[in-house]
């Protein structure tokens, strides 16, 4: 196990280099003038010329590559343009709230996209099928960032049920602040047992965390029921029901579990989704987390912010993969990792 | 069954229509908008913001310009996306993916890698990053899109040309000395249009919800062109006192999105051999 | 002696938007006495399996049964009790190993799973497994129990396949192909095995194959299928050496046999009808080489000779 991790490991510091290639291409070679749009147009040709050698833009590009390289892994990602910040530290601080919402939205998406599915399945052909159906092609065909204006116009707007905006309210750093521990505030406020904390990001997560799940659901949902359907025709269930096993037995401790490889897929391909997602959702909602600050370094053409979040998006991404194809080869004893 | 099949059908009909509806928009707008002008942009300042009523049956924006004539505008935009992207996507991924899969060797190593590379980012990255730097606007996006959107059709056409090149038929064509150009699109380019053809379907709506979402932060479309994701993004600070601006033209990009996901579903459940009667 | 197993006038029909689109079994009847074997032949398409399965309970929902199934003479099986004598009292091994048993269990869950439902108590459970891993000739039994269906080899699964269909003890064993898959050698291996097995414990089966030489091998009896209809019945060493009917005589001449090395084969021309609702007559008469007017008439399965023993064909020529 260890050595396939291993071997798992190096090929996916081979995609990071692709990637982190990519991201130098795209930030320093495309730009007719990446020195320009570090000082903005306003400055003069001496300034660029003064900025270009300080930032190394005169060099051949394989060693600005190697240079770039040599400073992501030493963890200087370089300062944001737009806050003067460094990039890793802003990553630092916006990452716990995004990874809250994704966390939750991809909870609820599974939950609720198993359960349809599960239902379509079982009753393939009658009304709550059609039904499921439908809801599941609303669900990918929805825009994340409609949906929660929608969401917003409706439960805010009409019937005032949940905030607008923010990840908590304004005045809760005052009344009872949060502690911080693990840096997750909703996380901390739990452990730490700050119950008003907690109950108001809760609150104030359930909008974006349902408009960000949205599209996991019908995803998820579709994938769950096609499966079930393929390995409900299979041999061996024809063979459970001749044993006679009951319906119940068959559909949730057998055919589930058969289901299970496909579906652990399409939760890890949703969750790649939701990485994305992140940056419509966290506008509308003013969620202070990397997708809206990746949505406004990308506004402002923000290069190094720009890199720093690609090579978070790839390492992200990977990582789900990977995570995907470690379970995957725990429920599936026909998978053998290479 | 029965439920499930009329549905189906129902659904397949509703998809083609709304799709219809949409192209018609798109080529005959001057002529079916009841405000041309203001669909092509003109500010109406004596009449921001109206709400939706018999003059202007979906309201106005907040440059008072006749929201269904913008909506119906938009679909020129919407679909003129899509079907670029989807095209230029799926010719280049073709392509290389049955060169890829068909030669093998180095080739399939070259488009494979890179392929693999663009795919390792989460979805719409890449996009995002590449609009970013191209500067934004509906040009570009498009390119941006394209950009990322190639692999999928690549990946996919090569793992069908792959599995057909064992075929019998194949190999004995090959054996036979027919040249390699004419097997690929005699049998491979014949028995991979099934796969293509649904995933353009349902491509054709990811794209607009694509570029709708880029429109939306800001990076798609530029005022004053009517597209509908800019619209959306346009009533958003407005959207509890004059809820119409956004909603209406998020509606035409759901309806439009799920007219084509419908297609592709019939298309996939019409090619899906389990499905076929005798 | 009664029989154990008692089909009157089997039927399926299929239903499409509320009409009859196929009908596959019509009307079927054979009984079959305890610790005995009848053997069910036919090319694919006839029927066959859908026999098994209709006395299984199984039929897919667009399916329809009627006529009379009665087990052990304890009254006609409905869809209620079916479900109750499915595994226990009548238990089934399927054609194709491989697709039988679910890739993501260990054989041992799977057979667990079963035993447990048939009431064995959960410290009894292991034993009762070993036992009947051994009882199929499998030696290595904790390796068996604890491996996954892809790490064995398809005569293992079969023996498994057995020993999971006789945890339960059953009075009827249904075999569907169950050789058909295999290798010839090992095959015979399982063949061999099965009747061992019939003979010490006792079962009643109902043989399921297009093979004629395998079901002449295992059978005491003998119901030739066609388009969903029996053809010829009769013990199995009557059947096989003067079959009465062309369709019979067409199976065995299709037969390579030792005893006439240079006989021609005379495989049958054409192909079993795809739906029988179109059939009239004698459904065998289009491709029968002897056929004559009266065949567009529907013969029925008439005993021909005597004697109790005799076989039954259901053909104009032998009236």
């Amino acid at each position: 196990m260890l050595r396939v991790l291993a071997r798992r490991l190096s090929s996916a510091i081979l995609v990071l280099l692709g990637a982190s290639l990519i991201t130098f291409v795209l930030a320093r070679v495309v730009p007719s003038d990446p020195a320009l749009a570090y000082i903005g147009p306003k400055a003069t040709e001496a300034d660029a010329a003064q900025l270009q050698i300080t930032l190394g833009l005169d060099r051949p590009l394989p060693i600005q590559y190697f240079k770039y390289m040599r400073d992501m892994l030493s963890g200087d990602w370089g300062y944001s343009l737009s806050s003067k910040q460094p990039v890793l530290q802003e990553i630092g601080n916006r990452l716990p709230p995004t990874l809250e919402l994704i966390v939750a939205a991809i909870g609820f998406a599974a939950l609720i996209g198993l359960l349809l599915g599960v239902v379509a399945a079982r009753h393939r052909g009658g009304f709550r099928d059609g039904l499921i159906r439908v809801v599941s092609i609303a669900g990918v065909s929805m825009p994340a960032f409609w949906l929660g204006l929608l969401l917003q116009l409706l439960f805010v707007g009409r019937f005032h049920l949940f905030p607008a905006t923010g990840e908590f309210d304004p005045d809760i750093k005052f009344i009872h602040p949060i502690h911080k521990i693990t840096g997750f505030p909703i996380f901390d406020s739990l452990i730490t047992g700050n119950f008003s904390a907690l109950s108001n990001g809760l609150w104030h997560l359930v909008l974006p965390a349902l408009t960000l799940s949205a599209y996991s659901i019908g995803l998820i949902t579709r994938m769950v029921r096609a499966n079930l359907l393929e390995v409900l025709s299979q041999d061996y269930i024809k063979v459970a029901r001749a044993y006679g096993l009951s319906e119940k037995v068959i559909l949730f401790r057998l055919a589930l579990r058969n289901a299970l490889p496909p579906i652990v897929t399409v939760i890890g391909l949703s969750i790649a989704y939701l990485l994305t997602g992140t940056f419509f959702v966290e506008q509308v909602y003013n969620w202070p987390g990397i997708g809206s600050f990746a949505a406004n370094s990308l506004l402002s053409v923000d290069y190094p912010a720009i890199m720093g979040i690609t090579l978070l998006g790839a390492i992200g991404y990977l990582t789900i993969n990977l995570i995907v194809d470690l379970i995957q080869a725990k429920i599936d004893p026909r998978v053998r990792l290479i | 069954m029965k439920t499930i099949k009329r549905l189906k059908n129902k659904a397949t009909i509703v998809g083609f229509a709304m799709i219809g509806v949409a192209f018609i928009c798109a080529i005959a707008a001057p002529w079916i908008a009841p405000f041309p002008a203001e669909g092509r942009g003109r500010v109406n300042i004596d009449n921001i913001m109206v709400g939706p009523g018999l003059k202007h049956w979906l309201g106005t924006d907040e440059l008072g310009r006749d929201l269904l004539s913008r909506i119906i505008f938009g679909a020129r935009p919407a679909l003129l996306t899509a079907i670029t992207v989807v095209g230029i996507a799926a010719v280049v991924g073709t392509i290389l993916g049955l060169l890829a899969g068909f030669r093998g060797g180095w080739i399939d190593a070259v488009v494979m890698r890179v392929s693999e590379l663009f795919l390792s980012f989460p979805p719409l990255l890449l996009s995002l990053v590449a609009v970013s730097i191209l500067g934004p606007g509906l040009m570009n996006a498009l390119i941006a899109l394209t950009i990322s959107w190639w692999p999928w059709y690549a990946r996919l056409i090569r793992g069908e040309a792959r599995s057909l090149r064992e075929r019998p038929y194949v190999e004995i064509s090959v054996a036979m000395g027919i040249s390699q150009w004419k097997i690929m699109t005699r049998h491979i380019l014949r028995n991979v249009t099934t796969p293509l053809v649904v995933q353009v379907a349902t491509d054709l709506g990811a794209v607009i919800l694509a570029s709708g979402s880029l429109a939306f932060i800001g990076l798609g479309a530029q005022p004053p062109l009517a597209d509908w994701g800019l619209m959306v993004a346009q009533g958003r600070s407005v959207i509890f006192d004059q809820w119409w601006i956004s909603t209406f033209p998020g509606v035409a990009i759901f309806l439009i999105v799920l007219a084509f996901n419908l297609l592709g579903d019939a298309l996939r459940d019409h090619f899906d051999p389990r499905n076929q009667t005798s | 002696m009664t029989s154990i197993l008692e089909v009157n006038d089997l039927r399926v029909d299929f239903y499409q938007n509320g009409a009859v689109s196929n009908s596959a079994l019509r009307g079927v009847s054979f009984s079959l006495e305890p610790g005995k074997t009848l053997g069910v032949v036919g090319e694919t398409g006839c029927g066959k399996t859908l026999t098994g399965m209709a006395i299984m309970g199984l039929l897919p929902p667009s399916a329809k049964r009627s006529g009379t199934i009665s087990l052990d003479g304890t009254g006609f099986l409905t869809a209620e009790t079916m479900a109750s004598v499915r595994g226990s009292q009548i238990s089934v091994i399927f054609q194709n190993p491989h697709s039988a048993f679910n890739p993501v269990f260990t054989i041992g869950s799977q057979l667990r799973l079963v035993a447990l439902k048939r009431g064995i108590a959960r410290n009894e459970v292991e034993d009762v497994l070993t036992e009947r891993l051994l009882s199929v000739g499998l030696r290595d039994t904790a390796r068996v129990i604890s491996s996954y269906p892809h790490q064995l080899s398809g005569g293992m699964l079969q023996r498994c396949m057995i020993a999971m269909a006789l945890i339960s003890r059953p009075k009827l064993l249904i075999a569907d192909e169950p050789t058909t898959a295999l290798d010839s050698t090992i095959g015979k291996q399982v063949l061999e095995l099965i009747k061992g097995l019939q003979e010490r414990e006792g079962f009643a089966m109902l043989f399921i194959s297009h093979d004629v030489t395998v079901v002449s091998e295992v059978s005491d009896d003998v119901a030739v299928l066609y388009a969903g209809k029996i053809v010829e019945y009769g013990p199995s060493t009557q059947v096989m050496n003067s079959p009465s009917h062309p369709y019979s005589q067409g199976l065995l001449g299709a037969i390579p046999s030792a005893a006439k090395p240079r006989g021609k084969l005379s495989a049958i021309r054409g192909s079993v009808p795809a739906n029988t609702l179109e059939i009239v007559g004698c459904a065998f008469s289009p491709r029968c080489p002897y056929s004559f007017e009266r065949c567009a008439e529907e013969p029925q399965l008439l005993s021909i000779g005597s004697s109790s023993k005799a076989q039954s064909v259901a053909c104009w020529r032998t009236r």
